[in-house]
């Protein structure tokens, strides 16, 4: 859909359509329900965030200004309708934000594997790990950048956070999951330079 | 905008570094300062590092795929933004999303009848409207005496209608076929139920029929604001393969069709479809003349003491 269809929709909505809210909620409930599924990492909490971020922003859309794309503005919601299910469930003492050492125990263990070097779908996997121990303000940032291609003012209008705020947080994250790699287990081998060319060449190239 | 710390007297720190490497990956950088994180990454074995696992975790992360969300989230939200819409301040709203090209239809309709009525009057003439379009309010009365030019089929299987305009010349070529073409017919019957709904409409319409008749009926499918807050004119019906069968304005008269004893069977494929108070209704014949009705989430129909042929007899003509 591009920003002038989008534009026409939100206006026959505005006019008195509300079913063509529809189209919108199409368009965007893949971005929004992984954000929250990211965010929550439970699918039910993923489905009520989703549908309470797009009624939201249907109440809301009076006040979208269109200065920022629709879809960093439906982010934004989404993302503080997690932050406050995060919030409160963090409250709650069962809470799965604050469990992470007990929960460890339902993972995988990378070290328990023998073999020191990991496939890459392996590697995957322990990202995905790190990822989930990561804060969660940490980890949204995180991947609105590499999941969603965000740039940091987007990230900035969907967090609520200066750019610059949002430059280092990425950082700190990026920072903080390597630890989280590093501490949990062989993911970065004594041989980085071997390393290096079989699973970051690709990258490298950029440089 | 961007704070550099390399003027300093000290060498940057590894952690300054790996922050120009986090920025490195986001596109971030001057050219200045990729080349002194790349000259830092080649001499420092600890950021070369951090710099591939920089590397690997973006790339892990944009492997994953995407979750397709469950249909309920739509679903739900649709029915949120439903039981939340305003009341259309008008006897018959139409909101059912499931039927949300027909508010547009309504209002290509209502232009249709505009034009039907200038035809009649000589107003909408392309002549008259190239030279002297602003005084068509005065004929707004004539317009409301007159119907909409739907044309049902003979079959009862819900074909599209044609809703005919008063000059072919004046619609696009190709465009909305289901609502151009030549004016053949006089109108056939004149509804009384339709007037005063049709009246609001009328107002709101007309100066896009006056102001952008070149277009065709395709600039018309657009409502302006004020035609799309505003009330249907008649019940747009959909036929059995979702074509628009037509408009029923006399809704007393459906009303007293949605009546009779509740049957056991399942429920057969709608001839037509509409939307009363809401609720989405549907509509069959028993293949012996008789009419079938029930609503949405009903889930056995209820045989109608009025037969299907009473039913096609309210649509408009």
């Amino acid at each position: 859909m591009t920003r002038e269809e989008e534009r026409l929709v939100i206006l026959q909505v505005l006019a008195g359509d509300a079913s063509r809210f529809e189209v919108l909620v199409r368009a965007y409930e893949k971005g929004v329900y992984n954000l929250a599924l990211r965010m929550l990492k439970n699918e039910q909490d993923a489905l009520d965030a989703s549908q309470e971020a797009f009624f939201r922003a249907w109440r809301a859309l009076e006040d979208f200004r269109g200065d920022s794309k629709f879809s960093v503005w439906l982010y934004r919601m989404t993302s503080n309708i997690c932050l406050d299910m995060l919030r409160r469930a963090s409250r709650r003492p069962e809470a799965s934000l604050t469990d992470e050492e007990g929960g460890e125990a339902d993972l995988p263990d990378p070290a328990a594997d023998p073999h020191r070097a990991l496939e890459r779908r392996e590697v995957r996997r322990a990202i995905r790990e790190g990822l989930d121990r990561l804060e969660p303000e940490f980890r949204q940032v995180l991947l609105l950048r590499e999941m969603d291609g965000l740039t940091y003012d987007e990230i900035g209008q969907v967090t609520g956070l200066e750019p610059g705020t949002v430059k280092s947080r990425i950082f700190r994250a990026r920072r903080k999951l390597a630890a989280i790699l590093t501490e949990r287990g062989n993911f970065f081998a004594p041989e980085p330079s071997n390393e290096e060319e079989k699973e970051g060449g690709g990258v490298r190239a950029q440089l | 905008m961007r704070k550099k710390r390399k003027g300093a007297a000290c060498v940057p720190s590894c952690e300054y570094y790996q922050a120009l490497m986090s920025r490195l990956l986001d596109g971030d950088l001057t050219a200045e300062e990729q080349a002194a994180a790349q000259e830092h990454i080649r001499s420092c074995p600890d950021c070369a590092r951090v710099w591939d696992a920089f590397c690997q975790m973006g790339e892990a992360i944009r492997g994953e795929a995407m979750v397709e969300p469950p249909p309920a989230l739509a679903r739900g939200v649709m029915d949120r933004v439903a039981a939340h819409s305003r009341p259309a301040p008008a006897p018959i709203p139409v909101q059912s999303h499931r039927l949300r090209s027909w508010k547009k239809l309504a209002a290509a309709a209502c232009f249709v009848v505009l034009v039907a009525a200038g035809a009649v009057t000589g107003v909408f003439g392309r002549d008259a409207r190239t030279t002297g379009g602003g005084n068509t309010a005065s004929y707004l009365p004539e317009a409301k005496s007159e119907t909409a030019y739907v044309h049902l089929p003979e079959d009862a299987g819900g074909s599209a209608e044609t809703v005919r305009t008063a000059d072919p010349a004046d619609s696009a070529p190709g465009a909305g076929s289901a609502l151009s073409g030549a004016a053949d017919s006089a109108p056939l019957e004149n509804n009384s139920a339709a007037a005063p709904q049709m009246a609001p409409e009328a107002e709101g319409t007309e100066e896009e029929a006056v102001e952008a008749p070149e277009e065709g009926i395709m600039a018309i499918m657009e409502p302006p604001q004020a035609a799309a807050d505003s009330v249907p004119l008649a019940l747009p019906v959909q036929g059995a393969d979702g074509s628009d069968a037509g408009l029923i304005a006399d809704t007393a008269a459906l009303r007293a069709l949605l009546t009779g004893e509740a049957l056991d069977g399942p429920l057969p494929e709608p001839d037509y479809t509409l939307s009363l108070d809401g609720e989405t209704c549907f509509f069959a014949g028993d293949g012996d003349g008789g009419l079938l009705w029930w609503r949405g989430g009903d889930t056995a129909p209820t045989r109608s003491p009025a037969s299907l042929a009473d039913l096609e007899a309210l649509f408009l003509d």
